[in-house]
């Protein structure tokens, strides 16, 4: 069950990063990527970190429909939600840092080091959705079972403790956002300045 | 290496953590 879980999550989303690490490669756009990385991880990061408002996070609202999951046998259904949500694209991203990643794939030094980078961001993305979702599916379980668990178990604490993680995780987001913006506003002055004193 | 490999490679580290914390985390947001 948890490798099927996992399987299903990991390999359609390593796919399909992996192609697009190569599409986003084969055409050099660091020349674009990098003032992207850099403009995006700072505002978006300063945003998340300081728990402000302002732009919204890019993205679509879309969901999966019931009808493709009505009806059908567990397996595919475990194979509609894995393709789906596990490469990412598809639903909402409540954080920023989803869409910096395929400005980081395009920042790459050529289509080698674009597709070892997308090969492995889709594989890790997908596995800890996997992860996350095996996580709860053993949370719900043991509760059911009556089980103490560390997690609280009446409505409004649960409710809490979901909100208090959100707001945990996207100031971690930031911090990591911002931190790569500033890496690539780094690059780019570097390499102003490697342009204007030639060694 | 190269100034330019080790920032690509940070850059690189970075982005995997993001990709990791991104799908761990979403299952919380409401």
């Amino acid at each position: 069950m948890r490798a099927g879980v996992l399987a299903a999550y990991a390999v359609p989303a390593t796919a399909v990063w992996a192609l697009l690490g190569l599409a986003l490669t084969a055409v050099p756009l660091r020349w674009l990527a990098l003032p992207l990385l850099a403009a995006y991880g700072g505002y978006y990061g300063a945003l998340e970190l300081t728990g402000r408002s302002g732009l919204p996070v890019p993205g679509r609202s879309w969901q999966v429909p019931q009808s493709m999951l009505i009806g059908a046998p567990p397996r595919r259904r475990l194979l509609v939600w894995g393709a789906l949500l596990g490469p990412g694209f598809a639903t909402r991203n409540p954080y920023a840092g989803f869409w910096l990643l395929p400005a980081a794939i395009a920042a790459m030094p050529g289509p080698a080091a674009g597709v070892v980078l997308g090969t492995a961001v889709g594989c890790a993305h997908g596995s800890a959705r996997a992860a996350a979702l095996l996580r709860d599916v053993a949370q719900t379980r043991a509760v059911a079972a009556g089980v103490p668990v560390a997690v609280s178990q009446d409505a409004l604490t649960g409710h809490l403790d979901a909100l208090l993680k959100t707001v945990y995780w996207r100031r971690f987001d930031g911090a990591v956002l911002l931190t790569t913006g500033l890496l690539a506003a780094a690059i780019l002055a570097a390499a102003a300045l490697a342009r204007l004193i030639p060694a | 290496m190269t100034a330019w490999t080790a920032a690509a490679a940070a850059g690189a580290a970075l982005a995997l953590l993001l990709a990791v914390t991104n799908g761990y985390a979403k299952s919380y947001s409401p």
